[in-house]
């Protein structure tokens, strides 16, 4: 009989707490998405190739963990809501006689059906949602993507794993909580909480003008960083001004109320005006009883929208490196002209490569290309308060002007897709990175030759070709000039270019390069991405002698580097927003009694239906920008600082045109992301807030 | 002068096979600044009379005049605006809101009118001194008594200075004293401000203090007496012996 009842009371419960069930279904399917991702293929061969080990999988999981406990601590709030919700009900039982025990039992039970139900559902919609993140992650790194063949027995078990951790750690607080109570705190357990107390004294006013203070020194301190140091890529102004974010949320709130209180609360000509008292009541008795709530709310979110911008950021980082990067695969053998025939078979047979090119670059050893590169750089980087210098950031192997012959460079043009372009014999072409275009056209009217040859400069392309961090086509930039000019001059190091149909995987890649003993990664350690220093003072990353070095868009470090930052970042960020927004609604919903009680006096003293309704409007609007506001204007602060670090320190040359419009960009995009998805959750909201609250007496 | 005219109202509820009478063919007048109550059992009616008077639910059949307007015939839009401008309430639990004060409990009907805030404030002041509440008007519901909460209630009801006062059971919450207290508060009402008031109740003390006795059994009008030149005692005992004539179950 009992077990028909909570049946029955788990569908309806199913039925009322929509809200509840759909937050546990998006839980685990978030869940089941990360964890699949963990242990699919491409994702596993993506990290794999990039840094040797798969450490985003231990990263993603030791973050999962912390969300799995984030989610426990939800869930177990959201039982008490539905325990506050269903108390009358559960003490008509206690009165009818029913034993508490069973009672407990019963509640127990509902809940594992609901739960049940949500982790079969979950792992559905998880299932759909892995293969989505799947394509979108894989997709632009050129790793070998393919839709995995079905679910993911590793995925489910992990899933099942916390999912149970989770339930147990709220069901066991339930329990707890259902044993302790007694009758009386069950008939009244829905009005507790809802004493109202204001604080009369002066420390809310100086409370709330100290986080305003907060605020705005966080927001200088992130600006102008006015105490770190670029060695360190400003953390003790990062830490000074996230800690005075957060002492600023933590007391606005509470603040606000006093404030609102000794000002607008005081003033009867405002407070009597029109539909001001009803609003000035129900925001300041929210405040007043949910100041520290609404705090945590307010710090998820800014939380949740920096988190989510700095994975903006570092995938527009990754993005550009891909870009960057011209070829999927290259070979360079250092110092002289080399047969790449033995690779070159190696690949044709074990790959779907489309196209390839040998070529060598030459040097002259001269720098008047390259001097004009180091001012250009250091204007920059003086401008990013960076602690390189240009000279410093150069490779030995490319410390000199480097040329390429014109007929390599429509081959490798050709290849790319490029337009093919016109030059004449007393005629050369720059091809460098848009950032130093203007200084070369400069440069370039006013010199009548260069290395000793008389030649006038044809034009200058700035497509992607592999140009930056060293060891492509030149470093930043290169001289094309024609073939018998550059034939007179030394080779500086010969390389393979290739393009796959698809891309190479990392499986054949690695193949590849075990191989061949003559072969290694550039990028295959953490050192050699950075380089090393030698006699001459200048870094180099080759640091076998007999060595040949395999790079490209298929074998780029970058790539696997910030994409493992990237996809555990992507998952706070959605866990700590939809935390925020659920736990805001519900608070809404449990208040709903009270709202039809205010709604309906105020039909009876005859406030008609349209007033009402744009009265409610009102109040879901100071409801939900309430907690937005102060985290939007914050973490406005927080992401301009972070992305402009992270652009600044990922590039040691300006890669974009303007880094500010970039920065802003980011701004923009992620508060806009927010703000559709908060809005389109806020609209809702309102829509059932009207249903629940008007119904009853329109 | 007849500032009420009910005309034949009936109310059904329920579906066709399980019909529910719960007013059948009423018809009474009230006329300006009397104090008429209302009297009868549970499930008599009189509640479903006052809510169908107070426009808060609608008639099956029958008028109700209000003046000459015809608030049973009146459209969904304009009913707000009528309650506004003409009814003021006094519920059985107050009904103020928890989380406005005594006096801004008071005000809200005026700011729900729009008057300017001075007058608001003025008018607000001057029926709290008049009902002896001023030293409560900074105060939260909760922190007062069921007597004093009442009191801000009537203040509400008054504070508009509408035509028709409706009272469902006023004194229901209260002790006998504080019963009282609300009772000449109101007959006070009525006889130095001309308020018009209807009051519903099944408590004879309290109904003693109108000046007109509807009694209602089965949805229907089964008695009426008028206090005239009576004395509230005497009254009181008329009052007692129609209620054992009705056979009902009430308190003596």
């Amino acid at each position: 009989m009992l077990n028909k009842l909570s049946v029955q009371n788990a569908k309806r419960q199913a039925k009322e707490y929509v809200l509840f069930f759909a937050t546990m279904l998006g839980a685990v399917a978030l869940i089941y998405s990360f964890n699949s991702l963990v242990f699919s293929e491409a994702i596993s061969n993506l990290m794999g190739q990039a840094s040797g080990t798969n450490y985003t999988a231990m990263i993603i999981i030791a973050f999962s963990l912390i969300i799995a406990f984030i989610l426990s601590w939800f869930v177990s709030y959201m039982m008490n809501f539905i325990l506050r919700k269903r108390s009358q009900e559960l003490s008509t039982y206690m009165l009818l006689g029913i034993e508490k025990k069973q009672i407990t039992k019963m509640f127990l039970m509902e809940n594992i059906v609901i739960g049940t139900a949500a982790l079969a559902i979950g792992l559905l919609l998880g299932f759909l949602l892995a293969e989505i993140l799947n394509a979108m992650l894989t997709g632009p790194f050129g790793g070998a993507y393919s839709l995995s063949s079905g679910f993911s027995l590793q995925a489910i078990g992990l899933t099942l794993l916390y999912f149970i951790m989770i339930y147990l750690f709220a069901l066991i607080g339930s329990r707890r909580k259902l044993k302790k109570m007694q009758l009386i705190d069950l008939l009244h357990y829905e009005n507790r909480n809802e004493t109202y107390y204001i604080k009369k004294s002066w420390i809310g006013n100086v409370a709330f003008c100290l986080s305003i203070v907060c605020g705005a020194v966080s927001l200088y301190v992130l600006l102008k960083r006015p105490f770190g140091n670029p060695m360190d890529g400003y953390t003790v102004d990062i830490y000074i001004a996230s800690v005075l974010t957060l002492l600023c949320l933590f007391g606005i709130f509470s603040g606000l109320l006093s404030f609102l209180h000794n000002t607008l609360g005081k003033s009867k000509r405002w407070k009597y005006r029109k539909t001001n008292l009803l609003l000035y009541r129900l925001f300041t008795s929210k405040i007043n009883n949910m100041g520290k709530f609404l705090s945590g709310i307010a710090t998820s979110f800014t939380l949740a929208i920096t988190v989510f911008a700095l994975a903006i950021a570092f995938s527009i980082t990754a993005h550009k490196f891909v870009e960057l990067e011209a070829f999927d695969l290259t070979i360079l053998h250092m110092g002289e002209e080399y047969d790449f025939s033995g690779y070159a078979r190696y690949i044709e047979d074990n790959s779907d490569v489309e196209a390839s090119h040998v070529y060598c670059l030459y040097t002259s050893y001269d720098s008047a290309f390259m001097d004009i590169r180091n001012q250009t750089a250091t204007i920059y980087l003086d401008e990013t308060d960076s602690y390189l210098q240009a000279e410093t950031y150069i490779y030995k192997e490319n410390r000199y002007d480097t040329y390429m012959k014109f007929s390599d460079y429509c081959a490798l043009r050709d290849m790319l897709g490029y337009e093919q372009v016109d030059m004449n014999e007393n005629e050369f072409i720059i091809h460098c990175m848009p950032y130093l275009t203007e200084s070369y056209e400069d440069y370039a009217k006013n010199i009548t030759g260069i290395s000793g040859h008389d030649l006038s400069c044809a034009g200058i392309y700035t497509e992607a070709f592999s140009q930056y961090r060293g060891y492509g086509n030149g470093q930043e930039y290169i001289l094309i000039v024609p073939d018998g000019i550059a034939e007179q001059m030394d080779v500086l190091y010969s390389l393979f270019v290739a393009n796959a149909e698809t891309s190479f995987s990392s499986g054949f890649l690695v193949a590849l390069n075990n191989g061949f003993d003559t072969l290694t990664f550039l990028d295959s350690t953490s050192l050699s991405s950075i380089g090393v220093s030698d006699d001459s003072g200048f870094l180099s990353k080759l640091s076998y002698n007999d060595k040949d070095y395999i790079s490209g868009k298929s074998a780029g470090a970058s790539s696997g580097q910030e994409l493992s930052a990237i996809l555990p970042l992507f998952y706070l960020a959605l866990v700590l927003c939809m935390i925020g927004t659920v736990i805001l609604a519900v608070q809404l919903l449990s208040e709903n009694k009270k709202y039809i009680r205010h709604y309906n006096m105020l039909n009876i003293m005859g406030l008609d239906k349209t007033a009402m309704e744009k009265m409610a409007m009102k109040q879901m609007l100071l409801y939900f920008s309430l907690p937005a506001l102060p985290a939007l204007v914050l973490s406005a602060g927080l992401i301009s600082a972070i992305s402009y670090l992270v652009f600044t320190s990922s590039f040691h040359v300006p890669i974009f045109s303007s880094i500010a419009a970039v920065v802003i960009s980011v701004v923009a995009a992620t508060i806009v992301l927010f703000l559709v998805v908060y809005c389109i959750y806020g609209f809702v909201s309102y829509i059932s807030f009207k249903k629940d609250v008007f119904i009853p007496f329109l | 002068m007849i500032l009420l005219q009910v005309e034949h109202i009936e109310k059904y509820y329920g579906n066709e096979r399980n019909l529910t009478k719960a007013l059948d063919d009423i018809s009474f007048q009230v006329d300006g600044g009397e104090f008429i109550c209302v009297m009868g059992a549970s499930g008599s009616g009189k509640t479903t009379l006052l809510n169908c008077i107070s426009t808060i639910d609608t008639v099956s059949a029958g008028s109700i005049f209000l003046e000459s307007a015809d608030i049973t015939e009146m459209p969904e839009k304009s009913i707000a605006a009528f309650r506004r401008d003409n009814l003021g309430f006094i519920f059985q639990d107050s009904n103020l809101l928890d989380t406005l004060t005594i006096e801004e409990n008071i005000a809200l009907p005026l700011t729900i009118k729009e008057l300017p805030p001075d007058e608001v404030n003025k008018r607000t002041l001057e029926i709290a001194s008049r009902l002896r509440i001023t030293d409560t008007l900074s105060k939260f519901p909760y922190e007062v008594s069921g007597g004093q909460k009442q009191r801000g209630a009537v203040a509400r009801a008054v504070v508009t200075t509408p035509k028709l006062i409706v009272a469902d059971e006023p004194t229901g919450a209260l002790d006998s004293k504080s019963s009282r207290v609300l009772m000449e508060l109101l007959d006070n009402l009525n006889k130095s401000l001309g308020s018009t008031i209807l009051l519903v109740t099944h408590d004879p003390v309290s109904a003693s203090y109108a000046g007109r006795i509807l009694f209602l059994k089965d949805g229907k009008i089964f008695n009426e007496i008028v206090k005239g030149e009576k004395t509230s005692p005497a009254f009181y005992h008329e009052i007692l012996d129609v209620l054992s004539l009705m056979g009902g179950d009430f308190p003596c």
